[in-house]
């Protein structure tokens, strides 16, 4: 039987950052994947990034992740969301090139030495709480040390469309039934959401002179600080429209047939991510919906229609999709669907994203409640640094703080918690945004990496280097003045461009002009940022309060219905059970706060 | 949470057919009961009880009436037991003593509403309208326009934070224009301007005192504000002893204005002693001081500054002994327009209508970040808002100074 210190299950967007994290932090890795062609593919959308999103691959990246450097030689089309509102949230992202997306995650991973294994892992041979090896569906085994589950959405899946349904863990590809199986036998507690996916169809059937050219927006920018990153020149076009009433009706006329309102589909989906039939019902007044035309690679001749994610019958999305500007001869290539899938509550997970009551299993991506690939690689690259550090026995576990880092915001919002659906990230999530921002995620997370000895080569060096020009940056900015103000108090003006810094001071001409920008826009936020940390402590001291006498926490104004919803679902007992909850973000906890110490009833003491 | 039992005449002194005397704290039934020779037990939770004053006392045999209610039912959330009796000061005093006596504390101005408010019975707004209620009676805002008030920036606020957070997460799904969250912040401010001004005819009109040394023309300045002969004028140093007031409109700003005794600095005196603690007992937190000195030739008292909301520094008889900064002279009228002018633009000083000031302020700054393009910065704003709003529609928390600041007007025992 062949062995490996760490053993990653699934090739996606978490399994590949683990193995690449596990790898770097020293131990010798396999990858099982049931094919070796669909390593790093994008199953659904062809884009990386976005706010909150996009800082998390720069978190990545500064981890020594691939997933920035990937997408940067990916790319498309780039676009910085949120350009003209605000450095702090900044939405970095990129459409990709699928094909090349997913070379770059494979070249990543036979440059370290990664053993991919083709083959479905069904099963653990377990000794006591640790497992030994890890079964594969043909009856080989291999030994292993600690093993990461990043199955996606494979685990016990089924796709739906309209009346048809069928056992899969994506189009074309089989589900993780038998591992799925092992895990409940073994006593793990496996819950069901679902998610979908829209129909592809066919560049050439579109008349692109109906429609509007989308443009790339805030110039050129990388995913990667790293010296060289390198990135596509060519560029393809995005375009967009809006769905009509004709669309609406079609999505709506297929209602009875729909897998998600006939009650086939028992998982949640997410909320913010909703199918184009979720839209019809819940926003009936609304039918200009807007539809992304997104092209999946310059080779491909398949446009991605992001907007439309629909598991309605065929009948009833080519009749959406016929309704489209520009689509009234589209050839559909690949048709919408559900997929149906496990995965393991967030309340069986720990920080260090080790399985409760396990000694080396770990956990990334779907299997943990989360959606997104960004999610997904952030939880891979902590998965497999833990489980490198289990098989080689060091002691340190890796938990990125949630006040540096969105990484570590994901985590602390999942380990622990019950989520209600599938797991976005949202820059609100964060406890202070002001500081998550991407100009400085690799500021923040460089000195982690280094110290967590995930780092790649001569990354101690550039930390060096990158912290002696902060510190010299900000010392000009706190005593070098312009027109009888400090630096420091310009970069606070609101209007004030912190580009021009290098015009106003020569003490700044030597430094790189981004990092200068970035540690003026530091000073910028400082006043928020210690207010944030002021408010976290207040939060702590209230975290007591009574929440008992609350009659219904869904009539409480001020809060999102996610959260009102949750907290009536769990009904906690005090202020601190209400901030473990699902859904809850910083800003439902203060509003929960304002809303509790308004309604109490006369005599319940506060 | 425990603050001890305080006792207090909770009718007007004098004499009346019936008197109220108010107990509130843990354990207070039991005293009652002790006082009276009940037996234990007979006042615990909400009970009736007719009883007589103890033989002992001066007033013995006076049949009182007692109501107890237990933690938690109670106007002021604790235990707390009224005692009824015939409206007699003699017997009400013996009582008071008799309670006191055995551990009960006299209570401050305000406290059984501070307690209120404490324990969770009443919210920052409503101790407020109710001070206003007691101020002046029927006209006063009560608290359910200043609820209404605080409710609708409440909604306008989160209608803001609602726009600039979609904005913000789902910048290419929805079509949020700039425009209508600029169109939702004038809402806010609006709301928030309503607001500020409901606050400030529920928190009544700024009380502005003038103090300083003896005959820095002090009463000379009084009366030339208020228009008439109202304070004594004498060329004798400490003419001023007691206070005098009066109600004036000042360039367009209700204000109560208030003489004060003068003091001589390092005064040995009783006299002296006296007015400073008559001058720095009147003024508190919402107060506006007006510190005369001749010539601007004084600092102005540390205890009066420190407790004063705004102190404004004044160079008196200016046509004489000189001075800089604000100079006045009530002899030539130098300065008297400007100092009204000073007077009516200061910042509100009650606590809700600060409050209101506060928000609209975060509004304005959220505007100019949203302006600026940085929408979390707005965000952010629009949040320091809701907290300022949160912390005065607040039950018994953070904001427990602010509430004793207004509470520091109150009759006792209300």
């Amino acid at each position: 039987m062949r062995g490996f210190p760490v053993v990653v299950v699934g090739g996606g967007h978490a399994g590949a950052e683990a193995a690449l994290s596990a790898a770097r932090a020293g131990a010798d890795v396999a990858m099982i994947t049931m094919k070796r062609s669909r390593i790093g593919h994008m199953s659904c959308n062809p884009a990386i990034g976005g706010v909150a999103k996009g800082t998390v691959v720069m978190e990545i990246d500064a981890l020594g992740g691939v997933m920035g450097e990937a997408a940067d030689r990916a790319a498309v089309q780039f676009r910085m969301l949120n350009r003209r509102k605000g450095p702090a949230v900044w939405g970095p992202r990129v459409q990709c090139d699928l094909t090349a997306y997913a070379r770059s995650i494979r070249r990543a991973l036979d440059e370290n030495g990664v053993v991919i294994v083709e083959g479905e892992a069904v099963g653990f041979d377990w000794s006591g709480e640790r497992v030994n090896s890890v079964i594969l569906a043909d009856g080989g085994r291999m030994g292993c040390g600690s093993v990461v589950l990043a199955p996606g959405t494979f685990l016990g899946a089924v796709l739906f469309r309209g009346r048809e349904r069928w056992s899969g863990g994506r189009l074309g590809d089989i589900a993780s039934n038998r591992l799925c199986g092992h895990l409940s036998a073994r006593g793990f507690h496996v819950e069901r959401f679902k998610t979908g996916t829209p129909p592809r169809i066919l560049a050439g059937s579109i008349d692109y002179t109906k429609v509007s050219v989308q443009a790339e927006e805030g110039g050129v920018w990388r995913f990667s600080s790293r010296h060289g990153a390198e990135t596509s020149r060519v560029r393809a076009v995005c375009h967009t429209a809006r769905t009509s009433s004709v669309t609406v009706d079609a999505a709506r006329a297929g209602l009875a047939e729909s897998p998600l309102y006939s009650g086939d589909i028992r998982g949640r989906g997410p909320r913010y991510c909703p199918s184009f039939e979720d839209k019809a019902v819940r926003f009936p007044d609304r039918e200009h919906h807007p539809v992304f035309f997104e092209p999946t690679g310059l080779d491909s001749r398949l446009v991605y229609l992001n907007g439309v994610s629909t598991s309605l019958p065929r009948d009833n999305q080519l009749e959406m999709i016929r309704s489209l500007p520009g689509c009234g001869r589209a050839v559909v290539a690949v048709w919408g669907y559900a997929v149906e899938y496990g995965y393991l509550p967030g309340t069986q997970i720990c920080r260090d994203l080790m399985l409760e009551s396990t000694g080396n299993v770990f956990v990334a991506g779907q299997i943990c409640g989360t959606s997104g690939y960004e999610e997904a690689a952030g939880f891979g690259l902590v998965a497999g640094v833990n489980a490198a550090a289990v098989a080689l026995g060091r002691p340190e576990r890796f938990v990125p703080d949630p006040g540096q880092s969105y990484i570590g915001v994901m985590i602390s919002d999942i380990s622990g918690k019950d989520l209600a659906e599938p797991y976005r990230l949202f820059s609100s999530r964060a406890e202070n945004r002001m500081h998550l921002r991407p100009d400085n995620a690799w500021r923040r997370m460089l000195r982690t990496s280094v110290e967590a000895g995930i780092s790649r080569p001569g990354d101690a060096r550039l930390l060096d280097a990158l912290e002696r020009d902060s510190l010299g940056i900000a010392n000009v900015l706190r005593t070098g003045r312009h027109g009888g103000k400090l630096l420091s108090e310009l970069c606070r003006q609101p209007g004030f461009d912190p580009v021009t810094l290098g015009i106003l001071s020569p003490g700044l001409s030597g430094y790189d002009p981004e990092l200068v920008l970035s540690v003026a826009l530091d000073e910028r936020y400082a006043g928020y940022v210690e207010k944030a940390a002021r408010k976290a402590k207040d939060v702590e001291r209230m975290a007591s309060l009574d929440l008992r006498g609350v009659a219904d926490f869904r009539l409480l104004d001020g809060i999102s219905w996610e959260a009102r919803e949750s907290l009536e679902r769990w009904r906690p007992a005090n202020l601190r059970e209400a901030a473990e909850l699902p859904g809850m973000r910083p800003s439902d906890l203060e509003g929960l706060l304002i809303g509790i110490l308004r309604r109490v009833p006369r005599g319940t003491a506060v | 949470m425990a603050y001890g039992i305080i006792a207090a005449l909770a009718t007007p002194p004098g004499v009346s057919a019936l008197a109220v005397i108010r107990a509130s704290g843990e354990g207070c039934a039991r005293m009652v009961e002790e006082y009276f020779g009940l037996t234990a037990g007979r006042l615990s939770g909400m009970r009736r009880a007719l009883s007589a004053c103890p033989g002992s006392s001066s007033c013995g045999g006076a049949e009182v009436l007692l109501l107890s209610w237990p933690s938690g039912r109670s106007f002021t959330g604790e235990e707390m037991v009224e005692i009824m009796c015939p409206g007699s000061m003699m017997i009400a005093g013996e009582i008071l003593n008799g309670l006191e006596g055995l551990g009960a504390r006299p209570s401050g101005p305000g406290e059984f509403t501070r307690r209120a408010f404490l324990s969770g019975r009443m919210s920052a707004i409503e101790v407020i309208a109710l001070s206003s209620i007691w101020r002046s009676g029927a006209g006063a805002v009560v608290s359910r326009e200043l609820e209404d008030a605080a409710a609708s920036l409440e909604m306008a606020l989160g209608r803001v934070q609602e726009s600039l957070e979609a904005a913000i997460e789902f910048s290419e799904e929805h079509d949020i224009e700039e425009e209508d969250i600029e169109t939702l912040m004038q809402a806010a401010g609006d709301s928030a301007g309503v607001l500020a001004s409901v606050a400030g005819r529920a928190e009544g009109p700024v009380r502005v005192f003038l103090a300083g040394p003896v005959n820095s023309g002090k009463s000379t300045l009084f009366n030339t504000l208020a228009g008439r002969e109202r304070a004594v004028v004498a060329p004798e140093e400490g003419t001023t002893r007691d206070g005098a007031s009066a109600l004036l409109v000042l360039a367009g700003r209700e204000v109560e204005l208030f003489d004060t005794p003068g003091f001589r600095r390092g005064g040995e005196g009783d006299a002296d002693c006296r007015a400073l603690g008559i001058a720095i007992g009147m003024v508190g937190r919402d107060d506006m001081v007006v510190w005369m000195s001749r010539g601007g030739s004084e600092e102005p008292d540390h205890q009066i500054a420190e407790r004063a909301g705004i102190t404004i520094e004044v160079s008196s008889l200016a046509d004489e002994c000189g001075g800089g900064g604000l100079r006045l002279s009530s002899r030539t009228g130098e300065g008297v327009e400007a100092l009204k002018a000073v007077i009516a633009s200061s910042r509100p000083t009650g606590m809700l209508s600060c409050s209101a000031a506060g928000m609209g302020r975060h509004i304005e700054a959220a505007r100019g970040m949203c302006r600026a393009g940085e929408l979390a910065g707005a965000s952010e704003e629009i949040a320091d808002a809701l907290d300022e709003l949160a912390s005065v529609m607040d039950r018994g928390t953070g904001i427990e100074l602010a509430v004793e600041r207004a509470l520091g007007r109150l009759c006792v025992g209300k």
